[in-house]
């Protein structure tokens, strides 16, 4: 399940067990830094091995997977997408991943600028110039895709990194509509 | 050891002046000859520290103006990097501001302080609010339709009471005069040995064998287009040519005649309690209006309603008996039987003639 090769994503939400179970004295909450750490120094590695570029995918993908997922088993689909916007908002306020906000909504036209405040990947970072939140860029995605069918881009364009206080991301419908 | 000019410092205290008073700062002008050390450099720090400045500034002022769609500058300082997150947390409030104005107060503001508690308290407010006067509507609209009910209920029973000319007169104007009408036909029957069969009929079957027989005559009345006046007891009042002025109202009389009794035959074939009647019917003119106050009906008034009555008690059972003046209009269209005629008083002799069957 864990270690074994694959061609196909073969995650599902199982897999991330039962955390009370088995830290029933830790209990299931970790400092940001300790989540950090691990995704900064797999992050450097892929880099130095895979390149900035390939790395950039791979964060995307997983990122999107996870956002398919936490729409599937943790949001829920909704049937209106102010609903969906308002109880994305209260999960990752809840889960202490950021502070979704909402500054244009188009829904007519699928155009969407989102900031989340107190990002769980940035916030607090030097500034280095760089939008870095790739793997939030493939979340956000993965969680409209769940819950509308449909793909979108997604980019950052403005990160903690980059100067700002928030990571801020452009929305647009990527023009295919995804079946099954 | 750095040498340092004098004016290189009176440059900076001046710009620093400057600043700190408010007013409009330049970039200090380089000197090419300048060399590359710690005053370039401060010269080079201090010009950057001017243009993030007037950015920021720019920015605060359009912050200031409400101008949400100016479009933040890139810079490292923390005061720019403040008003960026200003600008974002207001755009963030006129969204869900626009969401509450469309009626959803589901959305809460967080993490913005005083102004978190204040806004939250009046969504709550305005939510409150608005399903109380949601609620109210739905009591206004529930009470409306009361009323409408109720309205349509008083409509209908004044329907049966009153003929709808008399209706629109008392809408309209709050009385209705009595009017003559002239050249109408006025139709009595009335049920043979009535008094002594409901002596042998419990009260409930008596007044649900009237009903059944009134409902039908009321139709066959309202089908043929004549007006059901009132019932007396036994007796059925009704009057072609009224408030409807009909050319062939004696004729649709003797129709509606026509059609009671071959009702009353059919029924009679099939229900245990057999009923006959007398029908009288005469032509001529009358009063019609309201009479009484508390308790009013509409009723007819007149020597032709004085004579069709007495049609009627002169007539025999399942009989239909016309006077002269109503054979004169029908003569053509129904086979009748003359029947020598009684004296009226006032008028002297009436014809009478019995309606026989359509030619």
């Amino acid at each position: 399940m864990f270690k074994e090769e694959r061609d196909e994503s073969i995650f599902e939400w199982g897999m991330l067990g039962d955390v009370k179970l088995g830290r029933p004295h830790l209990g299931e909450h970790v400092p940001v830094d300790v989540y950090r750490l691990m995704q900064f120094t797999l992050r450097d590695e892929m880099i130095r091995i895979l390149g900035v570029e390939q790395t950039n995918q791979i964060f995307f993908a997983a990122g999107k997977k996870a956002g398919v997922e936490f729409v599937r088993n943790v949001v829920g689909k909704q049937a209106d997408m102010n609903v969906f916007i308002e109880k994305l908002q209260m999960f990752l306020k809840k889960l202490q991943i950021g502070i979704l906000r909402v500054e244009k909504a188009d829904l007519e036209h699928g155009l969407l600028t989102l900031t989340v405040a107190e990002d769980l990947d940035c916030s607090g970072l030097p500034v280095t110039g760089e939008e870095i939140c790739v793997y939030d860029e493939g979340f956000i995605a993965g969680l409209l895709l769940e819950q509308t069918g449909k793909d979108f881009n997604v980019k950052e364009i403005d990160c903690w990194c980059s100067g700002d206080r928030v990571c801020r991301f452009a929305i647009e419908p990527n023009g295919i509509e995804v079946k099954g | 050891m750095l040498t340092i000019e004098e004016q290189y410092i009176d440059q900076l205290t001046e710009a620093i002046y400057l600043l700190v008073s408010g007013k409009q700062t330049q970039t200090i002008a380089i000197p090419e000859d300048l060399p590359d050390n710690e005053i370039r450099q401060l010269y080079e720090y201090f010009n950057k520290m001017i243009v993030e400045l007037d950015k920021a500034s720019d920015f605060s002022y359009s912050l200031s103006r409400g101008e949400l769609d100016y479009e933040a500058p890139k810079g490292k300082m923390v005061l720019l990097q403040s008003y960026k997150n200003l600008q974002a947390s207001l755009k963030h409030l006129t969204w869900v501001t626009q969401q509450i104005a469309g009626g959803d107060f589901s959305h809460k503001v967080d993490f913005m302080g005083d102004f978190s508690n204040a806004f939250n308290e009046m969504t709550r407010q305005l939510k409150e609010a608005f399903e109380t006067i949601q609620q109210q509507n739905k009591k206004l609209e529930d009470a409306n339709a009361t009323i409408r009910a109720d309205k349509e209920r008083i409509q209908t029973l004044l329907n049966s009471i009153l003929p709808v000319k008399v209706i629109d007169e008392l809408n309209e104007h709050g009385y209705s005069a009595p009017r003559y009408f002239e050249n109408v036909t006025v139709f009595f029957s009335d049920f043979v040995g009535f008094t002594k069969q409901s002596s042998d009929i419990d009260p409930v079957t008596l007044i649900d064998e009237l009903n059944s027989i009134f409902k039908e005559f009321d139709h066959i009345v309202t089908e043929m287009d004549g007006e059901r006046i009132k019932t007396i007891g036994d007796a059925f009042l009704a009057v072609w040519g009224m408030h409807l002025p009909l050319e062939d109202h004696a004729e649709r009389a003797i129709e509606a005649a026509l059609r009671m009794r071959q009702f009353l035959h059919k029924r009679n074939e099939n229900w245990m309690l057999k009923w006959e009647v007398r029908i009288g019917l005469h032509t001529g003119n009358l009063v019609g209006g309201i009479v009484g106050e508390t308790k009013f009906i509409y009723d007819v008034f007149g020597d032709t309603v004085n004579i069709a009555s007495r049609m009627e008690s002169n007539s025999e059972p399942m009989k239909i008996n016309i006077s002269d003046e109503v054979y004169a209009l029908v003569k053509d269209k129904f086979m009748t039987t003359q029947r020598g005629s009684i004296f009226v008083k006032g008028k002297g002799e009436c014809g009478m003639h019995f309606v026989e069957g359509r030619l």
